[in-house]
C-alpha cells in the first residue's frame, strides 16, 4: 500500500466507527481543508461569494444583523460615540419586540431628546421595512396601499430635510417604495435627481442604482449598473453573483458600456467569481485592466481556497475536496486521483507565476497580501526558500492585522514544514510561533476552525515522518471547528483522537516512546502543554499500551502494564471517556462457539483484561506441565481464549476498541485477528493431545472455524467478481473424510455437551 | 359532491371490467407556461388530467415554509390537480400541535395558487413518509381532508409503503397513487439505473391488496448522476445525449457511463478529468415491462395513469408514451 494510500485508511478509520459507515458522514465544507484566511482582503459582507463547496459560503462570521458597509456608516455619522453593535441592535433588530433596549445607550440618548430627526427617520424606515414584509403563507401580502400612503411622507421629509445624511436617506426610501409600488418613472427620478446627486459618500447611493437597474428592460444596461453595486457594496454582491452569467461571452454587451478599465474589471470580476473552477486566465485579465481592484484581491484568495481544496482536503484527510468519501473503490481510483493530483500542482504553480507577475508589475493595493499569497503558495509546494522570502517580502508591506495573521500561520507551517527536530531550540521557536497566531486569532475568519486544520497540518507531518507520539500529541490539539470532520463527540473529546490515531497505527515501541515522554520528568513547557489534553485519558492509553503488548502476545508485558491500572477503570462504563469494559467485555472468552459471534448468552461473570491475562498464561503454563488427559482440554481452551478474542469471537473487546460487519485496513498489521492464525494453532494442539476421537474431531471443528476465517480473509483482498470460497467446502470434505462417525453430528448443537466434554474420557 | 359519494364512485368505478385507463401528467416545473406544442401533444395523446405541484413545503429557520410556489402563465385544457410536495423533515420537526395550523395553511396557499385556475376535484399530497412520522403526517392528511370537504384527498405511495402497508401505515385518503419509479439508490456507485429497474421494482409487487383505490405513475425522465472516484457528488439533470456523447468530452464505458477525458466547467461546475457521469433514463422496453408488471398488480380496474413529467422533450415522445399508455388498455 503506498503511503497516500495508507494515509487514506488511516483517516478514513480515525474513529471508533465503522470506516465505511452507512450512515452519517461529513461532507462539503465540514471536510474542506483550508489554511488560508478567506476574510483577508476585506469585511465580512462579501463572505457568501468567499470559495465553497456549496453554493454559496454560509459562514457569517460578525454577530451583526445589518451589512458592515451601512453600519460603518452610521458610526462614523454620530462621530464614534456609539460602538457598532449597540447601532446595530437599534437600526436592524428596532422592530423586534424582544430586543431589551434598556442599555442601549443610542436608544437611552434618543428617548433623552437627541438625534430626534434621526428618530424620526428610522421610525419611518422600519414602517417601510414593516410594510414590505411578506409572510410565507401569505396570511401577510406587503403593503402596497399602505406603501403609496406613506410616500408623500417621505417626499415632505426629504424636502424638509436639513441634514444632506437624511435628505439622501428619504430619497432612497422613495426610491424603494416606488420600485415596490411599481412605479419606476419615480424610481428613475429620485435615483437619478435626488439619490445620485446628492453630496453624501453613501452606500446607499449602489443600492438605490440596485432598484434602478432592476427596472431596466435593456440587459446590458441593467449588468453594467449591477456590476457598478457589485465593486462597491459588498452586501449586495450575492443578489447579483445570481443575477449575471457565468459565460464570459455573455458580457461582451456589457463590457462596450464600460467606460474604463476599472468598470470593465468589475464586470469581468463578477463573472470570475462565478468559476468553480481554475480561473487564473481571468485573474491575469482583469489585473491587467485594474490591478488595484478589491475584488482582484478577494479573487486571488478565492483561487487560493480552491487549490487548496483540490490539493490539500484529500491530502490531509481522506475525503476527495468538497465530496464526501466512503472509498469503495479505492484502488481503482488511484490512477485519476493521482494524475488530478499532479494537474493541480502544475496548476499551483501557474498561478504562483501570474501571481508574481502581476505583484512584480506593480499597481496592485493590497501588496501585504499578494506576498502572504505567494508566500503560502510556495508553502503549498514545500519551496521552503521562496516560502521564507515572500513572508520576508509580506511582513514589510503588511499593513492589517489580518495580514499579519495569515504571515503567521504560514511562519508557523514554514517551521514545521521545513524542520527536523524537536531539540528545545525548536520547541521554543514553535511556542512562540503558535502564540503568535493565537494573538491574531480574533482576525482570522473562522479562526476556531483555522487553528485546529493548523494542529492537523503539523500532526499529519509528524506522521508522515511516523514519529506517532508527536502525531497524536498534535492531533489532540484538534478541535472548535473541525471536531465532527476528525473525532466525535465533543471538544472535550479532542484527546480522544490522539487515540484512535494510536490505536490504529502505534506499536508498542511507538507507545513505549510515549509513555516514556509522559513520564518524564524535565518535561518542556510545550510538552507539558501538549500533554494535558491527553491527562484524561491518561488509563484509557495506559490500557492501549498494554493491549498493544496483547496483541503482540507479549503477555507477560502487557499484564505488567495493565496491573499498574486501578481495578475500578475495568468496572465503569462512562461513555464521555469511551469505557465500555463493563459493557462490551459480558462474555466468557473461554466458551466453546461452534457458530456465530453472537451465538450463546452473556455470561454472568467475565474477566477484566488482567484476569484474562493471568488466566491465559495460567493454562500455558498448565499446558506445559506434565499432565496428559487435560492436555487437550487446556489446550482448546487457549484456542477458544485465542479465537474469541479474534474477529470472529464473541470478545473481540480483549483487543480492539470497536466492531464493523465492515472493516478496512489499519496501518498496523492485523492479520492475526481476522484470519484467527493464533487459535488455530491451539486448537491444532488440542487435536494432537486428544485423549480419543470424538475430541479429536471436536478440536478439529473447531479448526474449520478458522480456517473458514482465513479463507474469508484472504479472499476479502482479492476482486470482488474473482473471489472464489470453495476451499471452505473442501475443508469440509477433508473433515469428513478425517472423521467420518463425528464430522455429521458435528454440523449442529444436538451433541455439543457430548463433544465438548470427550476430553474427560480416556 | 359529497367526499362518501366520491368514495362510493370509486368504488363502483373500480368494481368496473372495463380495462380503460385515464391518461394523464405530472406537471412539475414553477412556471404552468405550456407552449402550443406543449397543448397540442396534450390533445393528441389523449391526456385528461394535469397533476401540477403547486408548491413545496420545507423546513427552514424552525418553521414549515412553503417553497416553489407556482407561477400560472396560462391554463391547460385538461383538468388540474393541485400537488402539494412536503419534504418529511417537516413532520420530523413540526410539532404534533402545530400539525392542524400547517392543514390550514397548506390548504390557503393551495386555494391562493389556484385562483387563475379551474376549480379542482381532486388534490394529491407527495410525502415520503416514514413510520416515525406516519402519525402526524396522517393526521394532517385527515385535517387537509376536512380543508376540502368535497373534494377527492389522494396521496403518493412509494413502493415500500405499498409493499409494506403494516409498517407503513396506510395513508387516510380516498385514493393512493403508486409511484413506480425510483426504486434503486441514486447515489450508489454500483446501480445501474436507479429510476426504473424492473428487476428491483417487481421485488415490491405481487400482493396486490393494498387498501386504497389506486393509480399508477410511471416515470419519463432523464439525468446523469456525477460520481468522483466512486462517490456520489450530485445530479446533474441538463446534460443531452448528444453532449454525452461527445468523444472528445467523455469516454463512454458500458451503456450509461460517460467519463471526464477533461477539467471542464459546464453547468456551474467544475468537473475533473476522471469524473463519471451515469446517464439513467426510461425506455419504452423498460417501460412496456413495468406496464405488464403493473397490469398484473392492478387486474382489471378502471384506473389514472400519470406518466412524470412534463418536460420540454415529452412531446416528442408522443409514440413512446402512447404505446405505454396503450399497454395499459
Amino acid at each position: 500500500m503506498n503511503m497516500k494510500n495508507w494515509m487514506l485508511s488511516l483517516v478514513l478509520l480515525s474513529s471508533t466507527f465503522p470506516a465505511i459507515s452507512c450512515s452519517w458522514w461529513p461532507s462539503g465544507d465540514e471536510i474542506r481543508f483550508s489554511l488560508f484566511s478567506s476574510s483577508l482582503a476585506d469585511g465580512d459582507d462579501i463572505s457568501p461569494l468567499y470559495y465553497s463547496v456549496h453554493f454559496f459560503n454560509d459562514y457569517k462570521v460578525d454577530e451583526y444583523t445589518g451589512p458592515a458597509e451601512n453600519l460603518q456608516e452610521w458610526y462614523n455619522y454620530f462621530g464614534g460615540a456609539y460602538d457598532i453593535a449597540t447601532i446595530d441592535q437599534f437600526i436592524y433588530r428596532g422592530r423586534d419586540k424582544n430586543q431589551d433596549f434598556s442599555n442601549n445607550k443610542l436608544f437611552l440618548d434618543m428617548r433623552g431628546g437627541k438625534y430626534l430627526d434621526v428618530a424620526k427617520y428610522l421610525v419611518f424606515a422600519h414602517t417601510v421595512e414593516g410594510m414590505l414584509e411578506v409572510d410565507y403563507w401569505s396570511d401577510k401580502e406587503m403593503d402596497l396601499e399602505g406603501l403609496r400612503n406613506i410616500l408623500p411622507q417621505a417626499e415632505s421629509e426629504m424636502q424638509k430635510a436639513t441634514d444632506p445624511y437624511l435628505k439622501l436617506r428619504y430619497a432612497y426610501q422613495i426610491v424603494v417604495i416606488s420600485y415596490y409600488t411599481g412605479d419606476y418613472a419615480a424610481v428613475a427620478n429620485y435615483h437619478k435627481n435626488h439619490v445620485m446627486k446628492s453630496n453624501q459618500e453613501s452606500v446607499l447611493k449602489y443600492w438605490s442604482m440596485l432598484y434602478y437597474a432592476n427596472t431596466l428592460s435593456d440587459s446590458d444596461e441593467r449588468l453594467y449598473l449591477l456590476s457598478k453595486v457589485f465593486d462597491n457594496s459588498k452586501s449586495k454582491a450575492r443578489f447579483i453573483y445570481q443575477a449575471y452569467p457565468s459565460d464570459p461571452a455573455a458580457v461582451k454587451g456589457v463590457l462596450k458600456k464600460c467606460a474604463s478599465n476599472e468598470e470593465k474589471g468589475a464586470v469581468l470580476s463578477i463573472v470570475a467569481f462565478k468559476n468553480p473552477g481554475r480561473a487564473i486566465d481571468q485573474i491575469k485579465e482583469i489585473a491587467d485592466l485594474n490591478a488595484n481592484s478589491e475584488l482582484l484581491d478577494i479573487l486571488l484568495i478565492r483561487e487560493i481556497n480552491k487549490m487548496e481544496d483540490w490539493y490539500f482536503t484529500d491530502y490531509y484527510t481522506g475525503f476527495g475536496s468538497g465530496i464526501y468519501s466512503g472509498c469503495w473503490e479505492c484502488d481503482a481510483f488511484e490512477f485519476v486521483r493521482d494524475k488530478n493530483f499532479q494537474s493541480d500542482k502544475e496548476y499551483l504553480q501557474k498561478v504562483i507565476d501570474v501571481t508574481e507577475q502581476i505583484a512584480e508589475k506593480g499597481g496592485v493595493k493590497n501588496r501585504g497580501l499578494w506576498f502572504t499569497s505567494l508566500a503560502y503558495m510556495n508553502y503549498m509546494l514545500n519551496k521552503g526558500d521562496r516560502t521564507d522570502l515572500f513572508l520576508r517580502l509580506a511582513d514589510k508591506h503588511a499593513d492589517t492585522d489580518e495580514i499579519r495573521g495569515q504571515i503567521a500561520i504560514t511562519r508557523l507551517l514554514h517551521l514545521v514544514k521545513f524542520s527536523d527536530k524537536w531539540d528545545e531550540k525548536f520547541q521554543k521557536e514553535l511556542t512562540m510561533a503558535i502564540n503568535k497566531v493565537d494573538r491574531y486569532g480574533d482576525h482570522i475568519y473562522r479562526f476556531d476552525h483555522l487553528r485546529s486544520q493548523i494542529m492537523l497540518a503539523v500532526s499529519r507531518k509528524f506522521m508522515y515522518e511516523e514519529n506517532l507520539v508527536l502525531a497524536a500529541l498534535f492531533e489532540a490539539q484538534v478541535k472548535g471547528g473541525v471536531i465532527e470532520t476528525y473525532g466525535w463527540g465533543s471538544e472535550e473529546s479532542s484527546g480522544y483522537q490522539a487515540f484512535d490515531l494510536l490505536n490504529e497505527n502505534a506499536t508498542s515501541a511507538d507507545l513505549d516512546k510515549l509513555f516514556e515522554l509522559w513520564n518524564k520528568k524535565d518535561k518542556t513547557p510545550l510538552e507539558e502543554e501538549l500533554f494535558k489534553e491527553l491527562e484524561p485519558y491518561k488509563w484509557r492509553l495506559t490500557d492501549l499500551w498494554g493491549t498493544a503488548y496483547f496483541r503482540e502476545d507479549d503477555l507477560g508485558k502487557a499484564l505488567k502494564i495493565y496491573e499498574t491500572i486501578p481495578d475500578s477503570v475495568w468496572r465503569v462504563e462512562d461513555w464521555r471517556f469511551h469505557y465500555y469494559y463493563a459493557g462490551e467485555l459480558d462474555n466468557d472468552p473461554f466458551e466453546s462457539n461452534m457458530f456465530g459471534r453472537s451465538y450463546g448468552e452473556a455470561a454472568e461473570e467475565t474477566y477484566t483484561k488482567p484476569e484474562f491475562i493471568k488466566e491465559i498464561i495460567r493454562l500455558k503454563t498448565e499446558l506445559d506441565g506434565p499432565m496428559v488427559k487435560e492436555k487437550a482440554y487446556y489446550a482448546l481452551l487457549l484456542g477458544n481464549a485465542y479465537y474469541n478474542m479474534s474477529y470472529n469471537g464473541n470478545s473481540y473487546y480483549y483487543t480492539e476498541y470497536s466492531w464493523s460487519s465492515y472493516e478496512g485496513e489499519y496501518p498496523r498489521k492485523r492479520d492475526y485477528y481476522f484470519n484467527s492464525s493464533r487459535a488455530l494453532a491451539y486448537y491444532e494442539m488440542a487435536e494432537t493431545y486428544a485423549p480419543n476421537d470424538a475430541y479429536a474431531a471436536f478440536a478439529y471443528r473447531m479448526q474449520l472455524k478458522c480456517k473458514r476465517d482465513a479463507i474469508n480473509y484472504e479472499q476479502e483482498k482479492v476482486d470482488y467478481d474473482k473471489r472464489n470460497y470453495s476451499q471452505i467446502e473442501k475443508e469440509w470434505q477433508i473433515f469428513a473424510e478425517k472423521y467420518p462417525k463425528h464430522a455429521g453430528k458435528l454440523t449442529n448443537c444436538d451433541h455439543f455437551a457430548y463433544y465438548s466434554n470427550a476430553w474427560r474420557e480416556g | 359532491m359529497n367526499r362518501y359519494l366520491l368514495i362510493f364512485v370509486l368504488f363502483l368505478v373500480s368494481c368496473v371490467e372495463d380495462p380503460s385507463i385515464e391518461r394523464g401528467f405530472y406537471h412539475w416545473k414553477q412556471e404552468l407556461d405550456l407552449t402550443k406544442e406543449d397543448k397540442a401533444f396534450l390533445n393528441d395523446i389523449g391526456a385528461e388530467y394535469l397533476y401540477v405541484k403547486y408548491f413545496d413545503v420545507i423546513w427552514k429557520d424552525d418553521q414549515a415554509i412553503p417553497v416553489s410556489i407556482l407561477n400560472v402563465k396560462n391554463k391547460p385544457k385538461q383538468e388540474v390537480v393541485p400537488v402539494v410536495f412536503i419534504t418529511p423533515d417537516v413532520f420530523s420537526n413540526l410539532d404534533s400541535s402545530g400539525v392542524e395550523d400547517l392543514a390550514k395553511k397548506v390548504g390557503k396557499k393551495i386555494r391562493d395558487v389556484n385562483h387563475k385556475l379551474s376549480n379542482f376535484e381532486e388534490i394529491q399530497i407527495d410525502c415520503d413518509w416514514m413510520p416515525s412520522i406516519k402519525d402526524k403526517y396522517f393526521y394532517f392528511l385527515s385535517k387537509l381532508g376536512q380543508e376540502f370537504e368535497g373534494s377527492i384527498l389522494s396521496a403518493t405511495i412509494r413502493l415500500y409503503q405499498y409493499k409494506y402497508p403494516d409498517l407503513a401505515g396506510v395513508p387516510p385518503v380516498d385514493k393512493g397513487l403508486l409511484m413506480y419509479y425510483n426504486m434503486g439508490d441514486f447515489s450508489e456507485y454500483r446501480e445501474r439505473n436507479s429510476i426504473l429497474n424492473n428487476k428491483t421494482g417487481k421485488q415490491y409487487l405481487g400482493s396486490g391488496d393494498y387498501p386504497l383505490p389506486m393509480d399508477i405513475a410511471l416515470p419519463n425522465f432523464r439525468w446523469s448522476l456525477l460520481f468522483r472516484q466512486g462517490n456520489f457528488k450530485q445530479i446533474c439533470p441538463n446534460f443531452t445525449e448528444t453532449q454525452l456523447n461527445d468523444q472528445e468530452l467523455f469516454t463512454k464505458m458500458g451503456n450509461n457511463k460517460f467519463i471526464f477525458n477533461m477539467d471542464t466547467v459546464m453547468y456551474d461546475t467544475y468537473f475533473r478529468y476522471g469524473d463519471e457521469l451515469r446517464y439513467e433514463s426510461c425506455s419504452e422496453e423498460e417501460l412496456l415491462l413495468a406496464v405488464d408488471l403493473l397490469k398484473k398488480e392492478i387486474g382489471s380496474e378502471k384506473i389514472r395513469v400519470l406518466i412524470y413529467d412534463l418536460q420540454n422533450e415529452t412531446k416528442d415522445e408522443y409514440e413512446k408514451l402512447d404505446a405505454v399508455f396503450s399497454a395499459f388498455e
